[in-house]
């Protein structure tokens, strides 16, 4: 009597899809949960980048590789570090970090005046001044709020030229607790009162931004750039980089996993709903238990080089149309290595080795 | 004790015999490499009937013709740990028929090697120590297949390291050199070794020391170290020391040796040529 052969979904399903075959199985610098990519970037093709500090790493890593890194705001004529210090080719534009989706859609508004100009500047405790929406792009400041709003002018010409020009637009999306105006709800880029500005609980209000506020803020976003520019592809991620404080009464522990979570569904929520949109999976390199905290720096908080440089290596791996590799070398493994290995060590590394 | 074992390997003997020792109570394990057989032969023979089993690699066979071996009823074959995967630019060179001993012990660059054939200079040497130049030589890609080769070799005397092969490289590289492990890959080494052998272990978190810590250390270079999940950094060690020289004073040291060798007595070891010849046509 023959048995009935066991069927079942799981069945011939590819190793990607088992924990024990992608995961357990491999050297944990080897792992790479990228699928299937949707696109590939060539390097002809204008990449810009926002969002929290991990979309830093990208965009440096794309432009030591001879990619087209869009920047559409900078000032070539400074020296590096003061070019870097006053926060020119960070990312594509001078917006500081865009950690919240809502700070993104009103960024894209403001810049294509579906948004009232923000002509406010906060006083930081040195005199100078800072524009609430992005606080710490010049450790400088500025002279006077004239100048503040002035800048911002010339910034949201960038912005769109940025969004008007990038073939490729990477979001790294951060977080979803906020601080904004009671008039009118802009998102300030950090608490009044921290960098400039003075906290009047009449005026700003804390925000924790849920699922369906997150993604329907990414969502139009999506939409209305896909408007102006119907031939880019966005790829979004999630920051492995843990909230660094919560107002949330509770654990920062908890605030993080919340916030991560809502992130990380509305990548997925958009990524259902647009073809050309992708999602990068660096928040699951990093933050695995087989990576198990070693992708850290000691303040558990800090991606540390190698993680970033797993991720890296999985982005140009999936995502780059060569590969991130110009070439084949050629170091062969030892499969005839009898001359090397039964070389004996000299008598003084035999001496050590005996000690 | 139910048994007398011993074990002869290479510079991995000692390493390798205290962590047999540490996790099999009821044998007792002597080591003994070539030198300390050659040191006093005489002697190490007449031990040779008290042993009940012999571990040994077989290329030492030829270093200690006069071992008195088959004094030893039950002969064992031992792999050796080796892995290029971390010092993908280390190589052995000829000084004619002999290896040649450079700043540290036999182990030479095969960048410094084709530079220095090439005809440049060491400070021009020092500049293809890159990122991208390390790329182009294939020096990010070789993992996966010399893990599969190291995992064949041991299959084929009969260990199984794949339990714990991927847990070796997880917090820093498992190897000091293509030929040195650290510990605890040979603690795992004689965990598979004595399960092979059909004993009961004794495994536990108190490791024997890292012998061969105090041994040559060859650099991992620290773009290759990012790519494979480790710290790298131009740390290179000569045995007994624990003074680094950085990769400035190695070049430097290996072209002032093989400029004062007559060019033709210098040739890679054969697996060698290829990379060898690949990089000069990259320079």
């Amino acid at each position: 009597m023959h048995r009935p052969l066991l069927r079942h979904p799981y069945r011939d399903l590819p190793s990607y899809r088992f924990w024990k075959r992608s995961v357990s199985a491999v050297e944990a610098h080897l792992i790479d949960p990228v699928t299937h990519p949707r696109f590939t970037i060539g390097k002809e093709e204008a990449i810009a980048t926002a969002g929290s500090c991990f979309a830093q790493h990208i965009s440096r890593r794309i432009s030591r590789s001879g990619y087209r890194y869009l920047v559409t705001e900078d000032r070539p004529d400074l020296p590096a570090d003061q070019r870097a210090a006053a926060g020119y080719g960070v990312f594509s534009a001078r917006f500081g970090n865009i950690y919240t989706t809502v700070q993104l859609l009103q960024l894209f508004e403001e810049a294509f005046g579906e948004r009232e100009l923000y002509a406010e500047a906060w006083q930081r405790p040195d005199g100078r001044f800072v524009d609430p929406l992005r606080q710490q792009i010049d450790g400088a400041g500025f002279a006077t709020p004239d100048c503040v709003t002035q800048d911002r002018a010339r910034h949201l010409r960038s912005v769109r030229r940025m969004f008007e020009q990038a073939d490729v637009f990477i979001y790294t999306l951060g977080l979803t607790e906020a601080w904004q105006s009671r008039i009118d709800g802009r998102v300030f880029s950090a608490a009044p009162g921290v960098v400039g500005g003075l906290f009047d609980p009449d005026l700003h209000e804390f925000a924790n931004f849920s699922v369906d506020e997150t993604y329907g803020a990414l969502r139009d976003f999506l939409v209305k750039f896909h408007a102006v520019n119907s031939r880019a592809k966005v790829l979004l991620t999630v920051s492995p980089v843990p909230l660094m404080a919560t107002y949330e009464d509770r654990s920062v522990l908890s605030s993080n996993t919340y916030s991560k979570s809502v992130l990380r569904i509305a990548a997925e929520m958009a990524i259902r709903d647009h073809a050309w949109v992708d999602y990068f999976p660096s928040f699951e390199i990093i933050t695995s238990s087989s990576a198990g905290g070693l992708y850290y720096q000691t303040d558990h908080r800090e991606v540390n080089a190698l993680g970033v440089a797993h991720a890296m290596r999985c982005f140009m791996r999936n995502y780059t149309k060569d590969g991130g590799r110009g070439e084949d070398g050629a170091v062969a493994p030892l499969y005839e290595h009898a001359t090397s290995r039964d070389v004996v060590c000299d008598e003084s590394i035999l001496d050590a080795a005996r000690a | 004790m139910s048994e007398h074992w011993l074990v002869m390997s290479n510079c991995q003997t000692v390493g390798l015999a205290n962590c047999l020792q540490a996790q099999a109570p009821d044998l007792a394990i002597t080591a003994m490499d070539p030198g300390k057989f050659k040191a006093h032969p005489w002697l190490a023979n007449r031990r040779m009937r008290g042993f009940d089993r012999l571990l040994v690699y077989p290329a030492i066979r030829q270093e200690v013709p006069k071992a008195r071996l088959d004094r030893i009823g039950i002969h064992v074959e031992l792999p050796i740990i080796t892995f290029r995967g971390y010092h993908p630019d280390l190589i052995y060179i000829f000084n004619r028929d002999k290896p040649l001993t450079g700043p540290i012990s036999h182990y030479h660059s095969a960048i410094a090697f084709a530079c220095f054939q090439q005809g440049m200079s060491a400070s021009e040497a020092l500049a293809c120590f890159t990122g991208p130049f390390f790329e182009r030589c294939g020096y990010l890609d070789i993992w996966s297949a010399e893990r599969d080769r190291l995992l064949a070799e041991f299959d084929a005397v009969h260990i199984d390291i794949r339990p714990y092969f991927r847990s070796w490289g997880r917090r820093t590289a498992f190897m000091y050199s293509y030929n040195h492990p650290r510990i605890e890959p040979l603690y795992d080494m004689a965990s598979a070794l004595l399960q092979s052998q059909g004993r009961a272990l004794r495994r536990s978190d108190l490791i024997p020391h890292d012998n061969l810590a105090n041994s040559a250390i060859f650099a991992i270079y620290p773009e290759i170290g990012e790519a494979l999940g480790v710290q790298g950094g131009y740390e290179f060690r000569s045995p007994g020391t624990y003074r680094a020289i950085g990769l400035t004073e190695y070049v430097e040291r290996c072209f002032a040796l093989y400029a004062s060798l007559p060019a033709g007595d210098l040739r890679p070891f054969p697996e060698f040529m290829r990379q060898v010849e690949h990089i000069r046509t990259l320079l």
